[in-house]
């Protein structure tokens, strides 16, 4: 099923057309969710509401930009409405210094690297995996972040740094990554 | 640490890189609920659920409060009418009384009385195989089999040149979760993969095309998910007759590299040596399949058991039913049977209240099961005098087998017309119960949610005071022998939660409760069955 098949369809509200959508798009957006979650389960909760907004406001796309660009923006928007309903998570992006969180290094597995490196980037505290997840890898501005989270850019950006410092800490550690003066070059994971 | 060593912006490309690659497959729960949600009209709906629910509490809470059944009255009454025992008794007489004598009276009419890891992999093909291939899930055949065939490049140094097929190792799984690993399979020279690296790109893209010698009914899924260079790159081949030129290939953006994958036939005779790295066993590599399949929560009932504390204060009623008031009873003409109870009688509804702790489990996502222990009070207050002196009277029994009824003699010091003093009785219990039942959720916004739930309640009596209304409906008796030990409830309420940020849910809402049998032994006429209305409020956490 082409993709304007599939859109024309759940235009309609076409069983068989929002199962192709899903069936195409659900894993890569899982770990987009899983990325912001706390888990798998509360991922998989977030992913169904994103989903349903999807299939809601299908007639919103324009075709305007990749479909995957434009469910992706819905499911991190969905993420992070998710995780505001969190009070906690307020007070976690708000923080200032998250030296005392503790770094699960030792759940990380050494095996496989993009699972490894979501990994990593799930072992740091939530708020700075938040502001890394949006910025780095979504490639939200400073200024979207704030909005989004309804804290300061300045907030945001101090926690971005934090963030990436810990994680290339990290990732250092797990031999993913080596120091060079110049740039940070992989280290391939022979599988 | 230094970060001003690392070029940030290669930093990020490299996280954006390879998050892209990861991706998990979500369990079919997610699409049902999806579905459901989407197609509210072909589900079972939540909304007949609650009526039939509702429907059938009030349908139970009617029959058991249903004053008179006239027409079954009626039918005993001609019934019955072969087999009347005369007792005779002046029960319109308050006098005092001989106690031996009533003693020996009740004695007589008393004789009556006769009466991992490697399942990771699995999960994660299946759930691939059921989305893409889901008219053929669980057929075990060969056509809804998913292959993966696991080609790892990392022997291969030059980049330009690998098109290599004599690769490694196949694991071949079918989507009943039985794993079947030929480890060290040659792939024939039929079977070519032409990947063509370029060093300056950041992503690979598949191209799947059919042999249509392969039985031409297999086409290809083919999923790259390590693309740098001297990682490993992992194609995994699921072959459908069904959807196979609709078969999605996994894609990624980028251009410059190609992977050609043809299936043809394999021969996994010889086996090879593995170029797997030391250390990475099939376990290691099943695991490695979906990480994440292991992230969830350790405990045994995976976060879906949750114990509730809860107090209901409610206001109590009574129903009364007077069972003999059809039936004949032996020549006496003067008794009241026929009268209207309610009327004679001044009964006032009072407080009762009920606490317990439950344990709930989460059973689906709508429905709760619940079951636990709880301590019931009950009162109602009769409206009497006292006497100076008890004075005889008799309270109607009823004889089920040969469907008459007799009166037995009592004493009491409490009359229901006149007396020395107002006085107020109350009829109280003091119930433990196992309350079992399920709560199912009808709708649901941010932290609020409403409930429907019902609970059937068996209950033991652990305390009672009981005074029943005698047969003249002149006085009334203190006899505990007649209450039931043990009874029946059932239970409908209905609720708003509230789940704090906290972790706890609390929960408001309206309880209707009523007894299935009556407050006292079929023996006595009278049928009593209590009725509450109360409100619950409970707090809730999660286990």
């Amino acid at each position: 099923m082409t993709e304007e098949q599939m859109l024309a369809g759940c235009l309609q509200n076409d069983a068989a057309s929002q199962d192709a959508l899903y069936s195409r798009f659900s894993p890569r957006m899982l770990g987009v969710c899983y990325r912001f979650a706390k888990n798998r389960e509360d991922a998989e909760d977030m992913l169904q509401e994103g989903f349903i907004k999807v299939f809601s406001q299908m007639h919103q796309y324009r075709n305007e930009g990749a479909l995957e660009g434009w469910i992706r923006r819905i499911i991190v928007h969905t993420c992070i409405n998710a995780l505001k309903k969190n009070k906690k998570f307020s007070d976690c992006v708000d923080i200032a210094y998250a030296g005392h969180i503790g770094i699960r290094e030792e759940a990380i597995p050494s095996i496989m690297q993009a699972k490894e490196v979501v990994e990593c980037i799930r072992s740091l505290p939530l708020g700075y995996r938040t502001v890394l997840n949006l910025y780095a890898i979504e490639g939200y501005s400073h200024k979207e972040i704030g909005n989004m989270l309804d804290i300061e850019e300045s907030t945001s950006r101090s926690q971005y740094t934090r963030a990436k410092t810990m994680l290339e800490d990290i990732l250092v550690k797990k031999k993913i990554m080596q120091k060079t003066k110049a740039k940070v070059s992989v280290v391939s994971a022979a599988i | 640490m230094e970060s001003n060593k690392y070029n940030i912006e290669n930093f990020e490309k490299f996280l954006r890189e390879k998050t892209d690659e990861f991706r998990m497959y979500p369990s079919k729960r997610v699409w049902y609920s999806i579905y459901n949600n989407m197609h509210p009209g072909n589900r079972l709906p939540s909304v007949s659920m609650s009526i039939i629910l509702t429907g059938f509490l009030f349908l139970v809470g009617y029959l058991n409060t249903n004053t008179v059944n006239k027409e079954t009255a009626a039918d005993n009454a001609l019934l019955s009418k072969t087999a009347v025992e005369k007792i005779h008794f002046a029960s319109n007489v308050q006098q005092p009384v001989d106690n031996n004598s009533l003693s020996t009276a009740s004695v007589n009419s008393n004789t009556r009385v006769a009466l991992l890891p490697s399942t990771q992999l699995n999960k994660r093909q299946h759930v691939a195989s059921n989305t893409r291939h889901s008219q053929n899930r669980g057929t075990g055949s060969n056509k809804s089999a998913v292959q993966t065939i696991v080609i790892t490049a990392g022997s291969v140094e030059d980049e330009a040149d690998q098109n290599k097929n004599s690769n490694e190792w196949i694991e071949t799984t079918n989507n009943n979760n039985e794993n079947i690993v030929a480890s060290a399979v040659v792939i024939t020279t039929t079977t070519t993969a032409q990947i063509n690296n370029n060093p300056t790109t950041d992503y690979n893209n598949l191209a799947a095309t059919n042999n249509n010698t392969v039985a031409n009914e297999e086409s290809l899924i083919v999923e790259i998910e390590s693309t740098v260079p001297q990682a490993s790159t992992t194609l995994n081949i699921a072959a459908d007759n069904a959807k196979a030129t609709e078969a999605p290939v996994a894609s990624v953006p980028g251009n410059n590299e190609n992977i050609t994958a043809t299936p043809v036939a394999t021969n996994n005779a010889a086996p090879l040596k593995s170029n797997k790295p030391a250390g990475l066993t099939l376990a290691d590599k099943a695991w490695m399949e979906d990480f994440a399949m292991h992230n969830k929560p350790a405990k045994k009932w995976g976060g879906k058991l949750s114990l509730q504390t809860y107090v209901t204060p409610s206001v109590v009623y009574r129903n009364l039913k007077n069972n003999a008031a059809d039936k004949p009873l032996s020549g006496n003409t003067n008794n009241n049977n026929n009268r209207s109870i309610d009327n004679a009688v001044t009964h006032k509804p009072s407080f009762g209240v009920e606490t317990g702790v439950s344990l709930q489990y989460s059973f689906a996502k709508r429905l709760k099961l619940k079951a636990g222990l709880q301590l019931n009070y009950t009162r109602y207050n009769a409206h009497a005098f006292e006497t100076n002196h008890p004075i005889a009277t008799s309270i109607t029994m009823n004889n089920e087998a040969d469907n008459y009824v007799y009166e037995t003699f009592k004493t009491s010091n409490y009359s229901n017309a006149t007396g020395l003093s107002p006085a107020k009785l109350h009829n109280e219990t003091y119930q433990l119960s196992i309350p079992i039942g399920a709560d199912f959720k009808l709708a649901s916004v941010d932290n609020f949610s409403w409930y429907a739930g019902a609970a059937i309640q068996p209950t033991i009596l652990v305390y009672a005071k009981s005074f029943i209304i005698s047969a003249d409906r002149r006085s009334y008796v203190h006899d505990p022998s007649l209450l039931n030990r043990f009874n029946l409830n059932a239970g409908f309420e209905t609720y708003i939660s509230y789940k704090t940020a906290s972790g706890y849910t609390w929960q408001l809402g309206p309880q209707y409760r009523t007894q299935i049998f009556s407050t006292n032994t079929k023996l006595y006429s009278m049928e009593e069955r209590l009725i509450n209305f109360g409100f619950k409020v409970g707090v809730t956490k999660q286990l």
